[in-house]
């Protein structure tokens, strides 16, 4: 396990050094980890997303008839479940999810508040049709999730009851949910349909190398992708979502707030890093994800494997309070100001920017 | 109707701009350490990057020292972000008319943008467009460069900021055709193209006052164009331009391009232009500039005032004002000269991906057959740059791969657009790099090619090629299907 297999350019960034080329005894091990990863990790989590976002719809559909608290406790969880198959995800945003649209159909942040307030005043019917042409910034999950939650950090939170009872009380909001469920799962649904069959993009991902991938000519390519996923979404962890806040203490830039879900999105993007490591989507190590590539120096593989510990449960630890009952939002921990609060997400930053050097060292 | 949105008329549905910088700066000091060696041995770092991954456009120069990298992040980030309407918080400015509000929008990953959709049957709306908009002129001044439409301009927006009382210049319908023909061998292929009929002008009068009707409105179709590799263009000198421009056709050879002469607004010069499909501006400062202005209705140091026409004149006064500036004696500038200057820096060290597979034998094959064929003429593989004017060194005096001479040339009646821009035709445009373009699939998700996206693929991009280049295509027309396939195998390498 400890043979080296192959050195792959770390990020595309030692230009023109022409490093060598793949082996051809190498291949295998690389191909069948783009073939497992296409197959199991990043088309399986699409599937899995397109069924959370059906059911998702389905409670909301159901919410518009009957806008009581079961059905509001029914949404708000399915909302939650679907939400963590998307985060994983962007540890791979490449291909159709990127070029293809959805990405900003279903997850532009910040929302634009003003114009959904129009939306749900005004009188242009709530149809399909004209839910699919409207801007990223007032729909997807995070319309869904204002709409299900409803206030912000500091004003307090709003019981499944009391949503029921402002829900009833305004027909236009639960049309517009309804609409806005139905438009993520279509946008889910084209998104598996995508990854999946012969021409798709999982086929050009799995086939790197072969004439069944135009797109990847090369394996090395399509391994070098997704370890820019991982990394890519890595850094956003570390620059933007933790990174900005605490160095602003601006709240603007904390997606998720209404749902206090932001530190959960932020554990499955480092889960979806995992999924992509072990080649697995449920913590078990398949042997056919990129640690296997990676497989030459037991100590390097092995400071990956901590790293996901750590970055895991420094994230974890975000709104811990000292008195150790309860537990702040990620939002709240950082509008608090404390000390304490500031040092844990430090350290969740440090810890996924180790992570992200590990990697780097792991698989270059 | 005070709650009337601030956003916009007509569908923007962007791609979300991910805080993605290229890749962190810790990163690429890291890259950096291990070209050290070769640095210090007196080698410079490599002009192109090995990348061939969806991000393979958006890598930096390598080699840069952390002042650069800083100030390319810095302008990544004002690449992505998005502008909005006034009286927001957070880069307030878009509009009051515009086509995008962000460069991004337009050039994914920074790479090419696509063309309205295709439907099967009946015709689309340029409002459904992502990334193309209309260049517009009622005439042209070889020497003042193109008329403006009265109350339009030289560009059409069709989005308005709504809650300023904005209103879209025009409704533009697209209309797309197809025609098929035959390669010598037999194969049948379909070639299609998009015709764009202005509908519901927003102020036909100043049109009628200025004697002018609607069909006297030129149009010019203009899909957003990859950046990458743009600095290296601005370091190519007059003289080696010159020194492949034929206007006359001395040679007799049948190619007789030509160098364009702008105007350079700082300096209220005629130059040789060399940025944009007709290479109508002299430097990638102006270009963005003028993107700035056009594209997102957002001021900055080179265009200070709004870009919106008379009828639109009453949103543009109402635009909120950032602010008085007592210096200029004018208002604050939507965007200074920070984000002006880095996102110019950003778009100069915009690296150029590495070719791919070089000594596979079909590649060497269809790489003769590129030269063969004479595509080679305009397309020239490889130029040397000079000094480069802002004294970037990375970017001066380096041998470099665009196959392009940047010089205009006829391209035939097929693709004119009949829209003048200072000496450029209606028939002529300019001759595009090809670097990375084996590499737009993987990038954009699409195929479509040349300057409206009509191309679905290479093959019918060569196939469109008229005028100068009919030889050069008919040449590819005439080529066995494997022939064919090795040529177009090699543009995929590169």
């Amino acid at each position: 396990m400890n043979t080296r297999i192959f050195r792959l350019t770390p990020l595309a960034l030692l230009a023109g050094l022409n490093l060598a080329v793949p082996t051809v005894h190498a291949e295998p091990v690389a191909e069948r980890v783009l073939e497992h990863t296409a197959e199991h990790v990043i088309t399986r989590n699409y599937v899995r997303l397109a069924v959370a976002a059906d059911r998702l719809a389905d409670r909301l559909t159901a919410l518009r008839a009957t806008p009581t608290a079961e059905h509001v406790i029914a949404a708000r969880a399915a909302w939650r479940e679907a939400r963590a198959y998307w985060e994983t995800g962007e540890a791979h945003l490449f291909g159709p999810v990127d070029t293809d649209g959805h990405d900003p159909a279903m997850d532009s942040w910040p929302l634009d508040r003003r114009e959904l307030a129009g939306l749900i005043t005004g009188s242009a019917p709530l149809d399909g049709a004209h839910i699919a042409r409207l801007d990223g910034d007032v729909k997807g999950f995070h319309a869904i999730e204002f709409l299900l939650w409803n206030r912000p950090v500091g004003e307090g939170r709003e019981s499944a009851a009391q949503a029921a009872g402002r829900l009833a009380d305004n027909p236009r909001q639960r049309e517009l949910l309804a609409a806005l469920g139905a438009d993520l799962h279509d946008h889910a649904a084209a998104m598996a349909a995508a990854w999946q069959g012969s021409e798709g993009h999982g086929r050009q991902l799995a086939g790197a190398g072969t004439p069944d991938s135009r797109l990847y000519p090369a394996v090395r390519g399509a391994v070098q992708e997704l370890v820019e996923g991982m990394d890519g979404i890595a850094d956003e962890l570390a620059a933007a979502k933790l990174g900005e806040p605490l160095a602003s203490g601006r709240l603007d830039g904390v997606e998720s707030p209404w749902a206090r879900n932001t530190r959960a999105d932020m554990q499955h993007n480092v889960e979806g890093i995992r999924n992509l490591w072990l080649g697995s989507l449920d913590g078990i190590d398949s042997g056919a994800g990129l640690r296997a590539i990676a497989a030459r120096q037991d100590a390097e593989v092995e400071a990956v494997d901590r790293a996901l510990l750590v970055a895991a449960g420094r994230l974890a630890a975000i709104g811990e309070t000292d008195g150790g009952n309860g537990r702040l939002a990620f939002a709240e921990a950082v509008a608090s100001g404390e000390e304490a609060q500031q040092v844990r997400i430090q350290a969740a930053v440090e810890a996924v920017r180790d992570l992200q050097a590990r990697l780097e060292e792991a698989l270059h | 109707m005070r709650e009337q949105s601030t956003a916009c008329h007509g569908v923007r549905r962007t791609r979300r701009a991910r805080c993605r910088a290229g890749l962190p700066a810790w990163l690429y000091g890291l890259a950096m350490l291990s070209l050290a060696p070769a640095i210090a041995a007196g080698e410079r770092p490599p002009v192109t990057v090995d990348s061939a991954t969806s991000n393979a456009f958006s890598h930096p120069l390598p080699g840069m020292n952390d002042a650069q990298v800083a100030r390319f992040t810095r302008g990544d980030a004002d690449f992505e972000t998005p502008f909005v309407s006034g009286g927001n918080a957070i880069r307030p400015g878009l509009g009051p008319v515009f086509n995008a509000a962000s460069c991004e929008s337009c050039h994914p990953r920074d790479s090419r943008g696509a063309p309205p959709p295709h439907p099967v049957n009946g015709h689309t709306n340029l409002a459904d467009a992502e990334s193309l908009l209309l260049r517009v002129s009622v005439g042209n001044d070889p020497d003042a460069g193109p008329t403006p439409v009265p109350s339009m301009g030289t560009q059409l927006q069709q989005q308005a900021v709504a809650g300023a009382g904005a209103v879209p210049e025009a409704n533009v319908e697209v209309h797309w055709r197809t025609r098929t023909g035959r390669y010598a061998d037999g194969t049948a292929y379909e070639l299609r193209w998009p015709e764009f009929t202005l509908t519901g002008l927003a102020d036909p009068a100043a049109l009628a006052a200025a004697g002018y009707t609607i069909e006297d409105i030129r149009i010019s179709p203009r899909v957003a164009p990859p950046i990458h590799g743009r600095g290296y263009i601005e370091a190519i000198p007059d003289a080696t331009l010159l020194a492949l421009a034929d206007p006359a056709d001395a040679d007799g050879d049948g190619i007789s391009g030509r160098a364009n002469r702008v105007l350079d607004v700082g300096s209220g010069e005629r130059v040789i232009g060399r940025i944009g499909l007709k290479a109508n501006n002299p430097s990638l400062r102006q270009q963005n500039a003028g993107a700035y202005h056009q594209d997102m209705g957002v001021t900055n140091p080179v265009f200070p005032g709004e870009s919106a026409g008379t009828v639109n004149r009453d949103a543009a006064d109402d635009d909120p004002e950032l602010g008085w500036n007592s210096a200029t004696g004018r208002p604050d500038l939507e965007a200074g000269e920070r984000i002006l200057g880095d996102v110019t820096f950003y778009t100069q060290t915009l690296a150029v991906p590495s070719r791919r597979f070089v000594d596979n034998p079909e590649v060497r094959h269809g790489e003769r057959l590129f030269e063969q064929a004479g595509c080679a003429a305009c397309h020239v593989p490889r130029l040397a740059t000079g000094e480069h004017p802002e004294g970037i060194a990375l970017l001066s005096n380096r041998e470099i791969a665009p196959y392009s001479d940047f010089l205009l040339h006829d391209m035939g009646e097929g693709l004119a657009d009949g829209r003048g821009d200072f000496l450029a035709s209606g028939r002529e445009w300019r001759t595009p790099p090809l670097w990375g373009i084996g590499l737009n699939e993987l990038v954009t998700g699409h195929r479509f090619f040349l300057h409206d996206g009509r191309a679905r693929g290479l093959a019918e991009a060569i196939l469109w090629h008229g005028g100068e280049a009919e030889p050069a295509r008919e040449r590819f027309r005439h080529l066995s299907a494997a022939d064919r396939d090795a040529l177009l195998l090699f543009l995929r390498s590169l």
